[in-house]
């Protein structure tokens, strides 16, 4: 087929009332620069943290290895306390795992236009904290080869699937949420994505990774619409979703008659205290993120100040469920309640209990309410205590219990093994792991988004008079503009 | 009546390419920013997305309740506590497998209807370069006698424009 090919024109001469075309080239092409440097360029201490962690990861399997191998009696479970610090990381991870997708689509529900940057930060935490979480169902079994068990598959050994199962609904749940996130991840990356593979050269192993991860996207503006349809429906999809995910891990401990697990308020308050740590986990991210990246001109104090907020709201929910929880129990005074209620308060759990009150309160509490403090670095320090605090909180809820059952005779100490700790330091280790590998080889902070962010501000400054306005044709287009969008 | 060609035209303003394209009928245009159609806005646009949300949540939500029920009432476990075909336990595999299918649907219109999964590009790569860097292409198809019509048209908007023809 011949090809014609021809220049006509020139570039349109810039001036003060006519600032569009050349001048927002080069800011897009700063923008994909500064955004898209990290994809591009491998540094040694990317190198130097890519191998400790996976010297930490490599350690974490040896133990799991060493406890299929020789049974779970190499951990400190025991008949009594069955499920201890795995169960308690599950919990703790699929908190976690609310960071990113739940508060994402409720920042885009809202039209929160200082979410754009943010955004695939806290959604890729979602995906790799919903990955690791489930992990440690695994390794908290036995003979983990007979996982599928749990699957609802029919099989052979008369033992159907059953239903009713708190730990069935978990499963439906988790994997449902698992996938939603992954979709809610992956569409907003397929312009990025076609961004990178149109920004790279012909050649290279990246250039099919990319081609084919971006699929046939051309950013037409058919697709830019559906696009944007399909990811609006998402958020819509994944709010119920993710709320759905810790109700029902909570349900795991509700629904059974134990003291201080069967609580009417245990769905509200684990769905807050996720939502409060996952908050915590996308400080931290984002803080080390625009540290190690440079883009501080990206990911601003006013951020961090927006989530702190955020986190300072969620503290005080938490506060206020936690109070309301232990009242209750301490009030009802009940038999076979007290005895937990004074293990974690006063007793052996105390000072964990009070780890969690300093971590999830105390400390966040005044850092985060003042605005002096709520820099990027103040917020992050209270965002790593709730982290702290947070899984304290899941330890004190699952061992409490376990350990002082109904019957005194059978009240047992849970101690954790150096199997556990080294299996538990894996997973932290694996998910920086993830997230790290992620920001190596996609953008972690959306490139479109981004743009479309400074856009509607600029299209706001317009409106509000704090900005010059452009020329009278580029006036009207940005009316066009504003009617259709 | 001549065979009609498809020109493009790669434009550094946004707002110059979308006027181009409002002024030729049979235009598309590419950006990698979010952008709107020469010929309608976002709003007005019929997507199915949510329809195919809709209907692909009811297909799952009947998957889920037909394999919690069927299971539950032919192979039932005899433990105490709730009937053995319980609502809320159904309830819930119900709600996670209809939100897998609205999930689904929403992708299956993304990727058909938004031609997402074609192998062969639509824009051609020394386009894509350029809209990578942040300009706009517009992929006009016009007849070869109103060819020259379109060229100072495209010029006449002023913006630094590359054309490549098909025939």
């Amino acid at each position: 087929m011949p090809i014609l090919q021809a220049t006509i024109g020139k570039a349109r001469p810039v001036s003060p009332n006519n600032p569009n075309p050349a001048v927002e080239a080069l800011d897009t092409r700063r923008i994909n620069a500064d955004l898209l440097r990290p994809v591009f360029q491998t540094t040694r201490r990317f190198w130097i943290a890519a191998g400790l962690l996976g010297l930490v990861i490599a350690w974490a399997v040896a133990a799991w290895a060493y406890q299929i191998k020789t049974g779970l009696g190499v951990t400190g479970i025991n008949q009594r306390v069955m499920w201890a610090i795995y169960i308690v990381n599950f919990v703790f991870w699929i908190g976690i795992s609310h960071a990113g997708t739940l508060i994402s689509a409720i920042l885009r529900v809202t039209n929160a236009t200082w979410r754009h940057p943010i955004t695939r930060a806290a959604e890729a935490i979602t995906v790799f904290a919903l990955m690791i979480g489930p992990m440690f169902i695994l390794v908290d079994l036995g003979r983990v080869w007979l996982f599928y068990w749990v699957a609802p598959l029919p099989n052979l050994r008369d033992l159907w699937p059953n239903f009713r199962s708190p730990l069935l609904w978990d499963f439906s749940c988790i994997n449902a949420y698992l996938v939603g996130s992954l979709t809610y991840l992956y569409l907003p990356m397929i312009p990025d994505l076609a961004l990178v593979r149109d920004s790279l050269g012909n050649t290279g192993w990246r250039r099919h990774l990319y081609r084919l991860l971006a699929l046939g996207w051309v950013g037409s503006a058919r697709q830019w619409v559906l696009l944007e349809k399909a990811i609006s429906v998402m958020a819509i999809i994944i709010m119920p979703l993710a709320v759905s995910v810790h109700t029902v891990v909570s349900w795991v401990f509700g629904m059974t008659v134990n003291p201080m697990w069967h609580s009417t308020i245990f769905g509200p308050y684990f769905v807050v205290g996720a939502i409060f740590s996952g908050i915590a986990a996308v400080i931290v991210a984002l803080y080390v993120i625009r540290s190690i990246l440079k883009l501080e001109s990206y990911l601003e104090a006013l951020h961090f100040n927006n989530l702190g907020l955020l986190l300072l709201a969620f503290c005080l929910l938490w506060g206020y469920f936690t109070f309301a929880e232990y009242l209750t129990v301490y009030y009802g005074h009940g038999e076979h309640e007290m005895p937990v209620f004074q293990y974690k308060v006063s007793g052996g759990l105390a000072p964990l209990f009070w780890g969690m009150v300093v971590g999830c309160l105390l400390v966040p509490l005044p850092l985060l309410a003042f605005r002096r403090t709520r820099t990027p670095l103040g917020t992050t320090v209270a965002a790593l205590f709730v982290l702290a605090g947070m899984w304290l909180e899941r330890l004190t809820i699952v061992v409490g219990t376990l350990s002082h059952p109904r019957l005194s005779f059978m009240w047992h100490k849970y101690r954790p093994s150096w199997v556990e700790l080294s299996i538990m330091a894996g997973a932290f280790a694996y998910f920086i792991f993830l997230y790290l590998i992620f920001s190596k080889l996609f953008p972690i902070v959306a490139v479109w988004e981004y743009k479309e962010g400074r856009k509607l501000l600029a299209r706001r400054a317009i409106a509000a008079g704090e900005h010059p306005a452009p020329s009278t044709a580029a006036r009207a287009t940005v009316t066009e503009l504003e009617a259709g969008g | 009546m001549s065979e009609a060609s498809q020109v493009w035209a790669v434009f550094a303003d946004a707002r110059a390419a979308l006027a181009i394209g409002q002024r030729w009928p049979d235009a598309e245009v590419f950006s990698s920013e979010p952008i709107e159609s020469p010929h309608g806005n976002h709003a007005a646009v019929r997507t199915r997305v949510g329809l195919a949300a809709v209907v692909g949540g009811v297909l799952g939500g009947l998957m889920g309740s037909g394999l919690a029920s069927v299971t539950s009432i032919w192979m039932g476990l005899q433990v105490g506590g709730l009937p053995r075909l319980a609502a809320p336990a159904i309830g819930i595999v119900t709600f996670a497998i209809a939100a897998l299918g609205a999930i689904s649907g929403v992708l299956i219109v993304l990727l058909v209807r938004g031609r997402i999964l074609r192998l062969k590009l639509e824009v051609p790569e020394f386009a894509r370069h350029r809209v990578a860097d942040g300009a706009v292409a517009v992929m006009l198809r016009v007849r070869a006698e109103e060819r020259a019509q379109m060229a100072r048209e495209l010029a006449a908007a002023g913006a630094e424009v590359q054309v490549e023809t098909d025939s």
